[in-house]
């Protein structure tokens, strides 16, 4: 065929529905997440705590099992009962887990895509920059979601099933509490972590930056709320921010000795909450481009 | 980095017997200066990173009448520094500092590509891990030095000259200064030895870092033998102000100074031999990471 007769054509194939389109992003992203050996071994670790629970509530619920192993039904009921405090403890140590995986996999999300200009590449297809942003944040919200709110609800429909649909209807908050609060956590920790992937060039960079803000500004917060017998130092440090609104959305009581007796208003927290996801989205609005001016 | 090349293999005159220390001394200052321009021209990370300590003294000062209870209790002022030098600068700061500098020292011209531009300079290997080491040691001791100095004095400015001034120079204030630098020279060292060896064997030194991290975080609670295996241990005794560890704090005999001293120096010593003795047998690879 001569060099002429050669053209390019309207691609005729079937389309991926726009909807689910940002979806292409975290499929190919799992294939380069999951080689790593170590990434496995943590996510599999992820889950030893959901289990650990789900054999608290069995256990509650199991005469024959606690006799087996010695252990009276009135003293596991006094040590570890299933209410709010049980969940939030939970949420917590997952919600550390979570802050462990975004720096795993955080940083190797936007900064390989910059640093060899592909974005060009992106979006230059029918795909917007939300959209690529959305992909990128999808990521690390499945991975997240599988480890926070999914084992959370199914260890409250658990209970539930166990327990019977009285203890359902008195604790639907707690479910909404799971729900939310690791909703909130997984959208402040994916956004910050997208920010400095795009930001940092060099993932190991990005990972020390990660580590920075994360502790930093609470070593900062602490020393400050301290020295100054003030909470505002809290304002910067995203730990006690977030365990702060997650108490409230559990509807317990802040205990005064987390915070040296200043307890955060749980307005100020929302505020820090959406400050840092919208600087996150400012950060990323900056970066995120189709095409660079280099001078 | 042609000039740099040149001024690697510049030909300085070698001793006339034994090991050429001249010359080693002249190729390690090429590498000093030339990882001082290139790696540290704009740390502007590090210098918040110092400026925290120096932001929270500030702030003391200025809403003093809030913060400062008795401004003749110069004590109020010690027990103030102890904890924000304890807790913010040697716990958070000092570490991290040591993970963002020492641990991506080699991995960083590897990154960038770079590497083998020393490799091909008449250098020897073991001289270049020195010599970028020193240089760690350099920028952050004079970041966090001077960090600690400014902090200090910013801690005693709200409270009365009169009862300051005694304590400065007629009491023990600037030997606990000299301490609070002594600690602070030997976490740089101490840190910076460990996070160059790590960067050897780990890809990212990040993940390392956060189980040390974890692991000098709960150095409070270890039982006396294990506590000898972390850095903080000796750190910490040489603190001139102790801050308490809480009700759970398994209580342990410290370490006498001269033995914190020499050990951190001892360990920086033999960690830095190990990362010699791994870039002799390094291989670069370019490979997307």
């Amino acid at each position: 065929m001569a060099v002429y007769d050669r053209n390019f054509g309207i691609y005729q194939g079937e389309r991926t529905p726009t909807w689910s389109r940002f979806l292409i992003i975290p499929r190919y992203a799992y294939q380069e997440v999951f080689q790593s050996r170590l990434f496995v071994a943590f996510l599999g670790f992820c889950f030893l705590v959901p289990f650990a629970g789900l054999l608290v509530i069995y256990l509650h619920h199991n005469l024959a099992a606690l006799s087996f192993i010695n252990l009276p039904l009135d003293r596991l009921q006094e040590a570890l009962p299933i209410n709010a405090k049980f969940f939030r403890w939970g949420l917590e140590f997952q919600g550390f887990l979570c802050y462990v995986l975004a720096l795993l996999v955080g940083p190797a999300l936007i900064s390989p895509d910059l640093r060899n200009n592909g974005l060009p590449l992106y979006l230059s297809r029918p795909f917007s920059r939300a959209e690529y942003v959305l992909g990128k944040t999808a990521v690390l919200a499945i991975l997240m979601s599988a480890i926070t709110w999914i084992p959370g609800l199914l260890l409250f429909f658990f209970q539930s099933y166990l327990d019977g649909a009285s203890w359902m209807g008195n604790n639907l908050s707690i479910a909404f509490a799971i729900f939310f609060g690791s909703w909130i956590w997984i959208a402040v920790l994916s956004l910050l972590s997208l920010a400095v992937s795009a930001w940092v060039k060099w993932k190991p960079v990005a990972r020390i930056s990660l580590l920075i803000l994360y502790y930093v500004p609470w070593g900062f917060a602490k020393v400050m709320n301290a020295t100054q017998d003030t909470w505002w130092g809290f304002l910067v440090a995203l730990w006690p921010t977030m365990t702060t609104v997650w108490t409230r959305l559990f509807g317990l009581p802040l205990e005064p000795g987390d915070y040296n007796g200043n307890p955060m208003p749980l307005a100020a927290a929302w505020l820090a909450l959406v400050a840092c996801c919208l600087i996150s989205l400012a950060l990323l609005s900056r970066r995120i481009r189709a095409y660079e001016v280099v001078r | 980095m042609s000039e740099t090349a040149a001024s690697l293999a510049s030909p300085t005159p070698a001793a006339p017997a034994g090991l050429p220390w001249r010359r080693w001394a002249s190729q390690a200052g090429a590498v000093m200066r030339l990882d001082l321009r290139k790696g540290f021209r704009r740390p502007v990370g590090l210098l918040l990173l110092a400026a925290a300590p120096i932001a929270i003294a500030l702030i003391r000062v200025v809403f003093s009448a809030h913060a400062v209870h008795e401004r003749a209790d110069v004590a109020e002022g010690t027990n103030f520094y102890a904890w924000m030098y304890q807790i913010l600068i040697l716990r958070l700061e000092l570490f991290l500092a040591g993970v963002a500098v020492f641990g991506n020292l080699i991995r960083r011209e590897v990154l960038d590509r770079t590497l083998h531009y020393y490799f091909l300079s008449p250098i020897r290997r073991e001289l270049l891990v020195a010599a970028k080491y020193l240089t760690g040691v350099l920028v952050t001791f004079t970041l966090f030095g001077i960090s600690t100095v400014i902090s200090f004095v910013l801690a005693y400015l709200p409270h009365d000259w009169t009862a300051v001034s005694p304590f400065l120079f007629h009491g023990p204030g600037l030997r606990q200064l000299g301490s609070y630098l002594l600690v602070t020279f030997l976490a740089c060292v101490g840190y910076g030895a460990v996070f160059l060896a790590l960067g050897f064997f780990f890809k990212s030194p990040a993940v390392p870092a956060l189980g040390m991290f974890g692991w000098e975080s709960i150095h409070f609670l270890l039982p006396p033998l294990l506590k000898q295996a972390s850095v903080i241990h000796y750190l910490q005794s040489l603190c001139p102000v102790p801050i308490p560890e809480g009700p759970l704090a398994v209580l342990s005999d410290a370490p006498s100074p001269w033995v914190s001293v020499v050990g951190l120096l001892v360990l920086a010593v033999i960690l830095v031999a190990v990362s010699g003795w791994r870039i002799r047998r390094m291989e670069i690879s370019y490979d997307e990471s």
